[in-house]
């Protein structure tokens, strides 16, 4: 073998491995370890019933559009919903960061990948700015 | 040739380890010619059914234990998902019981913790959740060589560490683990083994 095909095939396993390990939303990850695997867990996978898995369940997947809310200002728990301990906010989040978060755990777990825009984000905490 | 002897050697130093029983961990002293190890004192705690649990029902058993309060947003759950493996790989032997104490007597009511327990699918006639006037808690965790105590500047109120205890039968502490690292838990399984083999023998 010359040293040309040894450098291309060097090559082409780098790129095989770099393909397996990129991570689109680097900063979502680290903000997800920062801020939500101590209780969802570094795999999503929560805790029972206490705290929900966010792969993919239907808990996460039907409260779509009020997850940034979720996320900055937390969730109170209250007898008529499943939620028996409070999630803490985290209101020094920005709007960006946010939609870093939710890009990364949907990226990362949710089937039906699609990227949520800034401008959904900005939306959606608007929504719930109202609803207060 | 100098590797196998090396080899030989190693496994010779690590297979004694094995055999060895754990220790009794604490200080102990002695009295009258007798040593006196250290022991978890009596107490009596509410558990998640309002009833005050003591030593008695702990009787003739061993326990894992740690310490939490449901509303920490730092280390518990971590915690709690290493105490849910053991449980699922100890839950149907007998001499084994889970207890786990809440050093947050305000707002972790009996009522709180049965619910607790119950969404997070246990048998509480295995896994028990005790509390308590927050000093009784507090006061006991030092016997489990756990810090616990309020902490205004804490998230959640509370600073405390997230140590698995093992307790055996004559209420020695005998090994414990870190319960946020599940590489450290996972070596604890084999103390868990090891005690449990000291009674099946």
């Amino acid at each position: 073998m010359n040293i040309k095909s040894k450098l291309v095939i060097s090559l082409l396993t780098l790129a095989a491995f770099s393909h397996c390990t990129y991570e689109p939303y680097p900063q979502g990850k680290e903000l997800y370890e920062a801020y939500c695997s101590n209780c969802h867990s570094s795999d999503g996978t929560g805790l029972k019933d206490l705290i929900p898995d966010i792969r993919n369940s239907t808990y996460y997947s039907t409260r779509k559009s009020q997850l940034a809310c979720i996320i900055k200002h937390g969730l109170v728990a209250q007898d008529s919903t499943q939620v028996i301990m409070d999630m803490p906010p985290a209101p020094k989040l920005s709007n960006f960061e946010i939609s870093n978060i939710i890009n990364y755990i949907n990226h990362q777990w949710n089937e039906d990948f699609k990227e949520v825009l800034i401008l959904d984000i900005d939306a959606d905490l608007e929504n719930c700015v109202n609803q207060k | 040739m100098k590797q196998l002897a090396f080899l030989i050697l190693l496994s010779g130093f690590l297979s004694c380890k094995d055999q060895d029983p754990l220790p009794i961990l604490g200080r102990s002293f002695e009295e009258n010619g007798v040593t006196i190890h250290h022991t978890i004192p009596d107490f009596s705690l509410l558990n998640q059914d309002s009833v005050y649990v003591s030593n008695a029902d702990l009787e003739n058993h061993i326990y894992i234990s740690d310490f939490f309060f449901m509303s920490c947003p730092t280390i518990c759950p971590r915690v709690k998902k290493q105490m849910l493996r053991l449980y699922d790989t100890y839950k149907n032997d007998a001499l084994i019981k889970f207890v786990s104490h809440s050093i947050d007597g305000k707002r972790d009511t009996p009522s709180a913790l049965k619910q607790y327990a119950y969404n997070l699918d246990v048998d509480t006639e295995k896994w028990m959740f005790l509390t308590g006037n927050r000093g009784d808690v507090i006061d006991i965790a030092d016997d489990y060589f756990v810090a616990a105590f309020e902490d205004s500047d804490a998230p959640g109120g509370f600073d405390h560490s997230g140590k698995i205890i093992l307790v055996d039968k004559n209420r020695h502490v005998r090994a414990f683990c870190e319960g946020t690292d599940p590489d450290d838990v996972t070596e604890f399984f084999g103390d868990v083994q090891k005690l449990l083999n000291e009674y099946k023998k």
